[in-house]
């Protein structure tokens, strides 16, 4: 299956180290998925401008690989609408001094929906 | 075919002539990011570098220290939740799994017409552009007393986790039940805002279990706690009362090493069994030699969009290293968002695309007031254009309500969090 050999690509970049044979398959991805969806491509550090405003959250909340005992929420993967709507549900409530009340409250909904949609797009990896 | 011939020979020609080079560039190769420092500043920037990049930058860290020990949760230590090892994390994986060269080495100057970074040993390490993240640096100056021979094996700041934090713990174990335990506070801005009364807390909470007819002073040069002040005063009421005392502007300006004394800004003094001075910080040493501290000879200066010095081109600095914006503290986690902001920004510039106009990040802080409560302090930071700088975002931000167990475990995930994002 062409997909699958797609997500095994792309597993294999996300997870292997920089360097130029990843950057060939970086490449050889984004042709690919803009040959089939004429999207862009789904590498997760490939669109600089979200990802660096997503590495924000990822400080607390990881990326694709889970925060071994961690008690804070894992988002890869997670639907970009359920982000969305915990973080306006967080930022209307009234304040119970949770840490997660007063970030939100710092953030603009487009930056949001951005942050939201590179966790949707962001495969969880499997240890 | 002879080009490169040329060009193989001109490196190994290079490299002869110099005492040794790391990571000369031989011909126009991949740009080639140096940072110096992995702390919570420059691990982050290099392994983001390597992630934004997508591997097409080369990245050098200079970095002494053959491990990473962390700032952050290291006052556990001193209670003894903790040791120096669950503090302590690898360089292996930026290594081996980021392709990221580590040169142990002590980073001396910075050459920026020449783009060199120039170590104590003589060695120099070219590149396209440099990321300062040193940390802090102690104006031992300002202390005289320390300046005397064996004052620094005795009179301890532990503001660097590693040995000074071990030897510390040592004193406080060595202490006899009865004694007198004193914390010297510097004015702000310092690395950290609420350590020191998170600190206080620890010994504390040491000295209840273990030596309870101890006492914690903590001598303020500061009008009143600098961060999480009611949570703090609150803590120490509830868990420590009678055992932590709290003495505002209080400056100490010197230290008689051999009787443990500290003397006060006017001429105050006081005696501990184990005095904990925190001297007065600036920059660390390589941006303060390299010209960078132009703020009061202290501080760093710099483009909050690129992290770029305002006076040396091609030269980022980051994280307790800067003149922070309004109400950025400096804390490991700024350094942190610091490092992806400068690594997005350095990415940019070195494969010819727009930097991000709008950088926001958050500040999560926790505070250890048992040896299991926690308290936080949150705030989130928008670039503005007007005043070129990062405030904070109106009614965005806050404390914790009160400490909470729940809090001290999600201060222990924060770290595990953290050290994987810039280590892992």
């Amino acid at each position: 299956m062409p997909g699958e050999t797609t997500d095994a690509v792309r597993t294999a970049i996300v997870r292997g180290a920089p360097g130029p044979a990843r950057t060939v398959l970086a490449v050889l991805l984004a042709a690919g998925a803009g040959l089939a969806s004429g999207a862009c491509a789904r590498e997760p550090y490939a669109e600089v401008p979200s990802a660096a405003l997503a590495s924000a959250c990822v400080t607390c909340h990881g990326a694709a690989s889970r925060i071994q005992d961690s008690t804070i929420p894992f988002l890869a993967g997670l639907p970009a609408a359920r982000i969305e709507e915990k973080m306006k549900a967080y930022a209307a409530e009234p304040e119970s001094g949770l840490a997660m009340q007063q970030i939100a409250r710092g953030y603009d909904a487009a930056t949001i929906r951005r942050i939201a949609r590179w966790y949707a797009d962001l495969k969880p990896e499997t240890p | 075919m002879k080009r490169r011939t040329f060009l193989h020979r001109m490196g190994l020609l290079a490299a002869a002539s110099l005492p040794s080079v790391h990571g000369a560039a031989v011909g126009k190769a991949r740009p080639h990011v140096v940072v110096i420092g992995a702390g919570y500043g420059g691990s982050t920037a290099a392994r983001y570098i390597r992630l934004f990049s997508q591997g097409a930058i080369r990245v050098t860290v200079i970095e002494p220290e053959a491990r990473f020990v962390s700032c952050p949760i290291s006052n556990l230590v001193l209670e003894g939740r903790l040791g120096i090892d669950d503090i302590a994390s690898s360089y292996d994986r930026l290594r081996g799994r980021h392709g990221i060269e580590i040169v142990a080495g002590h980073a001396a100057r910075i050459d920026a017409a020449a783009r060199k970074v120039i170590l104590q040993d003589g060695a120099s390490v070219t590149y396209d552009r440099v990321i300062v993240s040193p940390g802090i640096g102690f104006m031992w100056d300002q202390i005289p007393g320390m300046g005397r021979p064996g004052a620094h094996e005795k009179i301890l700041h532990a503001w660097k986790a590693g040995p000074q934090t071990v030897a510390l713990r040592r004193q406080l174990e060595a202490m006899p039940d009865g004694g007198r335990f004193i914390i010297a506070v510097p004015l702000a801005p310092y690395r950290c805002p609420p350590a020191p009364y998170e600190r206080a807390c620890m010994v504390a909470s040491y000295f209840k279990k273990h030596k309870p007819r101890s006492k914690v002073q903590i001598f303020d040069a500061n009008a009143d706690v600098t961060s999480k002040g009611a949570l703090f005063k609150a803590a120490w009421n509830e868990f420590y009362p009678g055992l932590i005392e709290y003495v505002p502007e209080f400056k100490a300006v010197d230290v008689d090493a051999a009787a443990n004394k500290v003397v006060f800004e006017l001429g105050e003094e006081e005696t501990a069994d184990v005095l904990n001075l925190v001297p007065p910080m600036r920059a660390g040493r390589v941006a303060v030699d390299s010209g960078l501290a132009t703020a009061n000879d202290r501080w760093c200066e710099v483009d909050f969009l690129t992290f770029e010095s305002t006076v040396a081109p091609g030269v980022h600095v980051l994280g307790d290293a800067i003149q922070i914006a309004p109400a950025m503290p400096k804390s490991g986690h700024m350094a942190n968002q610091h490092g992806k902001t400068c690594a997005a920004a350095v990415t940019a510039l070195l494969t010819q695309r727009p930097v991000n106009p709008g950088p926001i990040y958050s500040n999560t802080c926790y505070s250890f007031v048992t040896d299991a409560q926690a308290i936080h302090v949150a705030s989130v930071h928008r670039y503005e254009p007007e005043k070129k700088t990062m405030l904070p975002v109106p009614g965005s931000g806050g404390l914790s309500l009160a400490a909470s167990r729940r809090e001290g475990v999600e201060a222990m995930s924060w770290a595990k969090a953290i050290w994987s994002d810039m280590l892992g």
